[in-house]
């Protein structure tokens, strides 16, 4: 039993420092190749890593629980985040090539922010669909603790910009950041009850 | 909050699972309540002195351990 348990944690640990350093590596992709089209094979890595390891984690530790409305959550997660990446190239593609001028350059702007938005309701649709009340409560701590996490951040950030003291940042970053930070705030929520 | 979830699911002879599939809540819900980390809400500790047959009170206490 013992044993089971440790070898338990030491999987989940495993599955923890994957995800990790898929994103760190996604970043470092992503910082090292700016400006080349490598940029997004960085970007696939840090957004698919965690999901694909929170996925083998829950496939292959003992008594690890896929509860149903966390497999639909996890694949609607999936799902959208491939069209978000195939819009969101598409829609660089043709500003590359100079096409989105004029009123179709909204649709195109506005094009890769919807999966992204997609991606809050396929959230809250996780609350009202899981029935466990106390993994309820466990999802939304971790939802809240990013959100202000991510909201202090954004704060921060941006009066250091306002002050000139560090790069500008794009505002898409800030759900990016809130989605990327749900990782640790999860297990940190859960922690709570151990 | 204390409760008597182990000893009542023990003289069942239960694991945690058997429980948590009884009551259609997850293992580590089970876990959490058992070990006082987590206060089930009204409706859950009704489900949970219903499968045992006892009153809400048999099972929770409020009393200092």
């Amino acid at each position: 039993m013992a044993s089971s348990l440790s070898s338990n944690a030491h999987l989940r640990l495993l599955m923890i420092g994957l995800g990790g350093a898929g994103v760190a590596i996604g970043l470092a992709i992503i910082l090292l190749t700016w400006g080349t089209g490598w940029g997004w094979a960085g970007a696939a890595l840090m957004s698919f890593s965690p999901m694909i390891a929170a996925r083998i984690a829950s496939r292959t530790v003992d008594g690890a629980e896929m509860r149903p409305a966390l497999r639909r959550y996890g694949n609607r997660l999936a799902a959208i985040m491939v069209v978000y990446f195939l819009v969101l190239m598409g829609a660089v593609s043709l500003y590359g090539q100079g096409l989105t001028a004029g009123p179709l350059g909204y649709v195109v702007a506005l094009t890769p922010a919807a999966p992204l938005v997609g991606v809050f309701i396929i959230m809250g649709r996780l609350l009202r669909e899981e029935t466990d009340e106390f993994l309820r409560d466990v999802t939304r701590t971790a939802f809240v603790w990013s959100g202000a996490l991510t909201l202090c951040e954004a704060t921060v950030w941006g009066f250091l910009e306002t002050f000139g003291k560090v790069p500008h940042v794009w505002m898409w970053a800030v759900p990016v950041a809130f989605f990327a930070q749900l990782g640790l705030t999860g297990p940190l929520a859960a922690r709570k009850y151990q | 909050m204390n409760n008597r979830l182990k000893v009542l699911r023990a003289e069942r002879n239960w694991s945690q699972a058997d429980l948590a599939q009884r009551l259609d809540v997850s293992r580590q819900s089970v876990n959490a309540i058992e070990t006082g980390k987590y206060d089930p809400s009204l409706p859950l500790a009704f489900r949970i002195a219903r499968l045992f047959d006892l009153s809400i009170e048999q099972i929770f206490s409020d009393a200092p351990a």
